[in-house]
């Protein structure tokens, strides 16, 4: 216990993700139904978030909009990492022409501003939280796919891979056997950076209104519900924002520790 | 420097080209119908009007093969025509030109802002030694990263606008309505540049030349602004180009909370409209400002560091 604040991370992730599983079990008010008598009431003992405009109870809302937030997120980094390992793993591997058309769109990709090509994206596809993850996720493919390159052509030197190949292996037995348990270490260290990055991107998408539709409770949909009560009711903007950034820091903590062993 | 600066742009054109294409490939040849998602987001639900529908088809030439379409874009995209935003019947670049001015105002203040929070705290926990004040220093950048700008942007607004009535909470009139807007747009920018320039200043502390400067006996904020500085603000200054992409997405939101006019506020309306024409355009835009910025710093680097120079960049 020498890192007070990486366990005070770890903890507060944990409660989050159970506040996703099972949120029954946390959620004192349903998070749908409100009491038309009880609007937009400051925080208390009975309602730790206070009240919205129809009389929902505000925490259990963010309790059952973590499972939204959470799986957007899980569901934007894995699109990231599995797109970007892959096509870095390809990109690297096969080399030559190949490598360098992949390498010239990534640095194209690199040039957009991430949150930009997440809406180009949307645009598209439609809204809703499932192609809000999707759109963060390609936008992070860019990322994943230059490191993923940089780890393949450094394994792809050394001498037992060279070995291998000497010894008759074929490549697709090498590349998956010898270069890709060897390369994806930096690469998982990036996803686990890349979730604080998605939380605030899915987020940031879904408070501009091209997320979860409006009923269902979701972290970034709650604040943006809140603007038009800032005047009268500050805790509906506040305390939902508040949950993202702690979500966010801790998430972060978590992976710089990672990182750094 | 003029075969240099030709394959610099070059380049430039190249990166343009790239961006017009990604976004083309993205918007118009996933499987999903743009006369379809144009339509529909006019309004006309339900029973699409046939006439229309061809109309638009024939507009768009969807009906012929990609290359064909690619080519009539591509003709059109050289000749800096991105087409007509379908809600608004107002061709892309006067909308576009019309809001960059706003947007380019409020950028501009962040930028200032950034440079000063950021420099400022890197530069204060330079000038101390050490111990908790340093420490608490540093931890802020790290903090304001994680700090979405809705919600600082909102908790600004609750503040300076409704409790304290300092600002006025939306709109572009007058030197005050930009005020809230740029520091919510530049404290993310602000943590980067006190994160990157702390580092840098922490390395170059230990770097012979200062040892050196310390031996003769030089006083430390002395060392710090004379000697250290200079040297240790040149890796942030690559970071210019980064940061001018991060103020462009950061203005989507930005001016969304503040309900601002602007470029940021083109693309909300644009993806809410889904329009399709204005969000090519906006893509290719902001790998333009990548683009010229890049090169301005590329070009601004030499002078401020004598031992870079293009053109021995172009032999090796």
């Amino acid at each position: 216990m020498r890192r007070p604040g990486l366990w005070a991370a770890v903890v507060f992730l944990a409660v989050v993700l159970a506040w996703a599983v099972v949120p029954e079990w946390f959620a004192p008010h349903d998070p749908l139904a409100g009491v038309p008598k009880e609007k937009l009431l400051p925080p208390s003992a009975a309602h730790w978030f206070g009240t919205d405009q129809l009389g929902r109870d505000l925490f259990s809302r963010v309790v059952h909009g973590a499972s939204l937030s959470l799986s957007a997120t899980a569901l934007a980094v894995a699109v990231g990492f599995v797109a970007g390992t892959a096509l870095g793993l390809l990109s690297g591997y096969a080399g030559g022409r190949l490598d360098e058309i992949v390498m010239r769109c990534v640095d194209v990709m690199l040039s957009i501003p991430g949150l930009l090509l997440s809406l180009a994206v949307v645009t598209v596809l439609g809204f809703g939280t499932v192609n809000v993850a999707i759109s963060v996720g390609i936008a992070a493919v860019a990322g994943f796919a230059r490191v993923m390159r940089s780890d393949v052509l450094r394994a792809g030197t050394q001498v037992f891979v060279e070995a291998a190949g000497a010894l008759g292996v074929g490549r697709v037995r090498i590349l998956f056997r010898h270069v890709l348990p060897h390369a994806i270490g930096s690469v998982l260290v990036l996803a686990a950076l890349e979730f604080g990055t998605a939380i605030l991107a899915v987020s940031s998408l879904s408070f501009l209104g091209f997320g979860a539709a409006p009923p269902a409770p979701e972290w970034g949909s709650l604040v943006s519900e809140g603007r038009n009560h800032l005047a009268n009711a500050w805790w509906l903007t506040t305390l939902p924002g508040a949950v993202i950034v702690a979500t966010m820091l801790a998430a972060n903590r978590v992976s710089r520790a990672l990182e750094d062993r | 420097m003029a075969r240099y600066l030709a394959r610099r742009v070059a380049q430039g054109v190249f990166v343009l080209w790239a961006a017009f294409t990604a976004s083309f490939v993205i918007l118009y040849l996933l499987p999903s119908d743009p006369v379809e998602i144009m339509l529909a987001s006019t309004g006309s639900m339900g029973e699409l009007d046939p006439a229309a529908v061809a109309a638009l088809r024939a507009e768009y030439h969807l009906d012929d093969p990609f290359y064909v379409q690619y080519g009539i874009a591509l003709g059109r995209f050289a000749r800096g025509d991105f087409g007509t935003s379908i809600p608004q019947r107002v061709p892309v670049t006067q909308l576009i030109g019309e809001a960059f001015p706003e947007t380019l105002r409020l950028a501009a203040a962040a930028f200032a802002l950034a440079l000063l929070l950021g420099g400022g705290t890197a530069l204060l926990a330079g000038l101390l030694r050490g111990g908790w004040a340093r420490r608490l220093l540093l931890s802020l950048p790290p903090l304001l990263v994680s700090v979405p700008s809705f919600w600082a942007g909102l908790i600004l607004l609750q503040i300076f606008s409704f409790r304290l009535g300092w600002f006025p909470a939306i709109g572009n009139q007058g030197a005050g309505s930009v005020v809230l807007p740029a520091v919510t747009l530049a404290l993310p920018t602000a943590a980067v540049i006190a994160q990157v320039l702390a580092k840098s200043l922490l390395s170059t502390w230990r770097e012979p030349f200062v040892v050196t400067a310390r031996a003769k006996g030089g006083s430390r904020p002395g060392i710090l602004f004379r000697d250290v500085l200079r040297h240790a603000s040149l890796p942030g200054f690559t970071l210019v180009g980064m940061t001018v992409g991060n103020l462009l997405a950061g203005a989507i939101v930005v001016e969304t909370v503040f309900s601002r006019l602007g470029v940021g506020r083109l693309v909300e309306e644009a993806v809410s409209a889904q329009d399709i024409p204005m969000i090519q355009g906006l893509v290719v835009l902001s790998a333009l400002v990548f683009v010229v910025v890049n090169l301005a710093v590329d070009l601004v680097y030499p002078l401020l560091d004598p031992r870079i120079r293009p053109s021995r960049a172009v032999r090796a």
